[in-house]
């Protein structure tokens, strides 16, 4: 900090920007030298109105009456949706913490009028108007009473390696979840201290938090179910021994509660619990965060930086809002409207170019069976590329311009020559993820970074994940559900490209899933054997693909139902480096218990020895022996009953069961008998028992009797696992039991199966073509 | 006034101008709407305004092939468009009442997929939504002077008064209700 006549000059990161009462907005700023600071900024907010002229008088009459400052002028603004400036009457309100209240009052009073900008996060605001971001280092010119007279950003949100902020990190963490059982002790770290405060008696825990809270000054508190439990509870005690919480760092603040949600996405049910906000000091719950097991706290960082979400925010809220507040922020960039609501509704079509066009990713039936120099080669981000590289956007599809081109299968044109806001927004993003993907590549395993950049690049594939969706989502801004078609349709056009490209070079195509494709080339081994085909189709399709990794050998797995139908995307292999790479059998599933998922990866790890799939019928003893002794383990009963664990995720309330015998339902009413009540979209844990009902809640109290656990069911899902995985090989599912208990050997299996693995495995079973 | 159907509405309900026509239906009868939209489309132009994108394509196709094998020409005869909010139904239909004034006669038939699907929303105000479910009943109105117009509608859920609300609205405005009978129970046998 440097300290002036007028004032001070700071250097350092934002950490949080929000409304106050009358100074506009409250900047917490961590300055280079360590100190916390509050800085204030007068902050007015602009949203706009259209309207008729006689509507729009009677808004201005209404605003007239309004006990607050404000000011109302006539101007013009671009609706992207007409894709022409239209003329819109703006409402300046002077102080920023006025404006939502203003326009609920407005939009009830005025239902016909079209509001837009009216509902933007300040953060983006702030963003838009300054350049400045969460956690983005910035200089700030403030005067004697902390009011910000200028401020500067001095990164961008695209930098790989932002100076990063020196931030104090409080974690709590309560010994057990409190959904299972009564927390008794708090595990408490920050920087080298590590401790364990026991939660009785309540006052001397109460005033150990606070010392720690008053002492440390945390900038992050860490929870886990802190949104859900743990703050609440500390309000609780504090309130009750009368020992002052500082919480927040922002004085006169309680905390902010956002209450819990269920929503669909993607087909699914997804529950978030209550959040607790803080003020100028952030609050992020592990357990109530989106997706923290893929991307931690550097990937809330990134999420904010390129969001512009505030952290709290952003930490907790879906890709797809990222993704909104994303467009919103490039929307005030370039000028252009937020519509409040999207009245824009899909132009009519015919039927018959429904029929022809919206079709989704396309997919290519795998080749069932064990393969061996396979490569699997990937578009990178292949919707997001596409995006970008045809300018697929709201405005851009259905375009009228002369230089519009015709979308493949669609029958709609596209404007390709002026950047849409979509392909403007993802570009950047785009951009950072390839460069994070090329440093992972390169960094050694040791380097600190990589692992950031890894957490880094997953953040950013779940906002780039979601943009094509969003496209097609009916509350998004700027979504439009024929920009949505558009992108499939591209996508379809880019795949069956590379498919020719491929078969060109003398490639087999085993499989093509939406944005990847399984090649074959008998004799390729190296990564420099891929790389002309890399190099064509990108050429031929204008979008980068990589190789993702050349298999020692991989199995794709028919349909359960019937051996001879394949199953897209359900396969596991083995790169030539010795990952495992594995879709859609029992241990990618989180249904499936740990016993039998852990038996899974193991004989997997175990089939890593076989450099070819002719070696893997070598490894058969070990793998009878190694599945032999996971079974007996499980039979016995000896193993953590955490390892026999079913969940499964609720799709509906226990009223709307059906059957209330099936597990699920069972374990719901077990759960509810005694009080614990579990929403849809939330996990309900349960152990299968013998006897009736044939499950136990993992939720209930007391303890559980192992000799319950209804060991032949397990036994059902472990064989039915141990098939996914030797059934390339060969076996039936009976025959597997056959070989497995010593009733048959593997050379005595019925030989059509043999036929169907293919000719080129017989001979590693001692067999001959000619049987 | 409630009536019931038992199968399809091709069949038994005769469409015509002037009229406002509801089938109240688990899922908003899809089915059967899919194969109302398909019995038109062999006839002449119908324009569908899907409220629930319950729109599919294949199966109309399916239901069109049963009388001819031109599956292409009835196809091109439904104009379709979906709306995903009740501000985009509202958009929708207020398109279609301008554009049904100006079109020659006859009109295409209308058919409206699963109207109360987007209204059923709880993230819009009730206020709201029944603002522009009024809205929609006076496009429904202008339309159904110049063409046939069937809507379908899906029951309310017993927990929300709201969605109730919005369907007792629908019932008391529409002409003439047609409700999906329950599949009879299969006969037991007995043996006396």
């Amino acid at each position: 900090m440097m300290d002036g006549a007028a004032g001070s000059s700071f250097l350092g990161w934002v950490m949080d920007v929000f409304e106050t009462a009358r100074q506009g907005v409250v900047l917490w700023f961590l300055s280079e030298d360590g100190t916390r600071c509050r800085l204030t900024q007068p902050f007015p907010v602009t949203f706009y109105a259209a309207a008729d002229p006689a509507r729009l008088q009677a808004l201005q009459h209404e605003l007239a009456q309004q006990p607050i400052k404000l000011c109302t002028y006539e101007t013009q603004r671009r609706d992207l949706f007409i894709n022409a400036e239209i003329p819109v009457l703006a409402i300046e309100v002077e102080q920023t913490i006025q404006q939502p209240l203003l326009f609920q009052r407005l939009s009830q009073a005025f239902p016909d009028i079209t509001f837009y900008d009216a509902d933007i996060q300040l953060s983006l605001r702030y963003q838009a108007r300054t350049g400045v971001f969460p956690l983005a280092y910035c200089r700030i010119n403030a005067d004697a009473n902390h009011v910000v007279q200028s401020i500067q950003p001095l990164d961008t949100p695209w930098e790989l390696d932002p100076p990063p902020p020196p931030l104090r990190i409080l974690s709590l963490e309560p010994d057990v979840n409190p959904v299972h059982s009564e927390p008794t002790e708090l595990l408490i770290r920050y920087e080298k201290h590590t401790g364990r405060i026991p939660l009785q008696p309540e006052r001397p825990f109460i005033i150990n938090i606070a010392s720690i809270l008053q002492t440390y000054d945390p900038d992050i508190l860490l929870t886990n179910w802190g949104d859900t439990w743990l703050i609440d509870h500390l309000l609780k005690l504090s309130k009750k021994w009368k020992i002052p919480l500082p919480l927040n760092r922002e004085p006169g603040r309680g905390v902010a509660r956002r209450g819990e949600k269920v929503y669909f996405s993607y087909g699914q049910v997804i529950h978030r619990g209550q959040q607790v906000h803080l003020f100028g000091r952030l609050h992020i719950d592990r357990c109530n965060a989106m997706l923290w097991g893929d991307y931690g706290l550097d990937g809330v960082f990134e999420l904010g930086r390129v969001t512009g979400l505030p952290l709290q925010m952003s930490a907790r809220v879906s890709p797809g809002s990222g993704i909104s507040a994303m467009q919103m922020t490039t929307a005030l960039h370039m000028g252009v409207l937020v519509p409040w609501h999207k009245q824009q509704a899909e132009d009519p079509r015919s039927a018959l170019s429904l029929f022809y066009g919206d079709q989704g990713g396309l997919v290519y039936q795998p080749t069932i069976g064990l393969h061996s120099h396979v490569g699997e080669i990937d578009f990178i981000s292949m919707y997001p590329s596409v995006v970008v590289h045809f300018n697929i956007s709201s405005e851009t599809v259905g375009s009228r311009s002369p230089q519009a081109e015709l979308i493949p299968e669609l029958g709609m044109t596209i404007d390709r020559t002026t950047p849409g806001l979509v392909p403007l927004t993802l570009q950047p993003l785009l951009r950072k993820r390839i460069a994070f993907k090329e440093q992972i590549l390169t960094l050694p395993e040791w380097d600190p970074l990589k692992k950031r950049y890894k957490m880094c690049a997953s953040a950013h594939k779940w906002l780039l994940v979601t943009c094509f969706g969003y496209l097609g989502y009916k509350n998004a801004r700027f979504g439009r559900i024929e920009a949505h078609q558009a992108v499939t349709a591209y996508g379809r056009e880019m795949l069956l490209a590379a498919k020719d490209v491929a078969e060109d070079l003398g490639f087999e195509v085993l499989h093509m899933y939406v944005d990847g494709l399984w090649v074959r080339k008998p004799g390729l081994k190296t990564v420099h054997d891929f790389q002309p085909i890399l190099y064509e189709v990108s050429a031929k399709t204008g979008l980068p693909i990589s190789l993702d990794g050349i298999f020692r050998w991989v199995a794709f797995l028919p349909s359960r139902r019937d051996e001879c139908i394949p199953v897209p995307n359900r396969y596991f292999g083995v790169f030539q480096d010795g990952t495992i790479k594995i879709r859609g059998i029992e241990a990618r599933r989180c249904d499936t218990p740990a016993c039998i998922s852990g038996m899974q990866m193991e004989v997997l790890k175990l089939m890593t020895k076989a450099a070819s799939a002719e070696e893997l019928p070598g490894l058969l003893p070990q793998i009878r022996a190694l599945l032999l002794k996971r079974l007996s383990l499980i039979q016995q009963r000896v193993l953590p009953l955490e390892e026999y664990l079913v969940t499964l995720k609720l799709s509906r309330t226990l009223e709307e069961y059906k059957a209330p015998n099936t597990p699920t339902a069972a374990a719901l009413a077990q759960l509810q008998a005694i009080g614990k009540s579990l929403r849809p979209g939330q996990r309900v844990r349960f152990l299968f028992t013998l006897g009736n009902p044939g499950v136990h809640a993992w939720d209930l109290p007391g303890m559980f009797d192992p000799q319950r656990l209804d060991v032949q069911r397990y036994k059902i899902l472990f064989l039915r696992a141990a098939f996914t995985l030797l059934q390339p090989m060969g076996f039936s599912e009976t025959g597997l039991e056959d070989w497995l208990f010593g009733r048959e050997r593997p050379s005595e299996l019925p030989i059509d199966t043999f036929r169907r693995v293919g000719q080129h495995l017989l001979p590693a079973f001692g067999l001959q073509e000619s049987v | 006034m409630m009536n019931a159907i038992a199968n399809s509405p091709g069949d038994t309900l005769e469409l015509a101008s002037g009229q406002i026509l509801a089938i109240l239906a688990p899922h908003a009868g899809r089915s059967l709407m899919l194969e109302t939209a398909a019995r038109f489309a062999l006839r002449g132009p119908v324009r569908v305004l899907d409220g629930s994108n319950h729109f599919n394509a294949y199966i109309v196709a399916r239901s069109i092939r049963r009388f001819t094998a031109d599956i292409d020409s009835a196809l091109a005869r439904i104009s379709l468009a979906r709306a995903f909010t009740c501000y985009q139904m509202e958009a929708l239909l207020a398109a279609a009442a301008l554009l049904v004034q100006h079109q020659p006669a006859p009109a295409p038939a209308t058919l409206i997929f699963d109207l109360l699907a987007t209204f059923y929303d709880e993230n819009v105000h009730l206020v709201e939504r029944q603002r522009l479910l009024l809205l929609c009943q006076r496009y429904f109105r202008a339309i159904s002077a110049h063409s046939p117009l069937l809507i379908s509608l899906r029951p309310a859920s017993a927990d929300r008064p709201d969605q109730q609300t919005l369907l007792d609205e629908m019932l008391a405005f529409a002409d003439d209700i047609w409700q999906a009978e329950a599949p009879a129970a299969p006969a037991i046998p007995r043996l006396f």
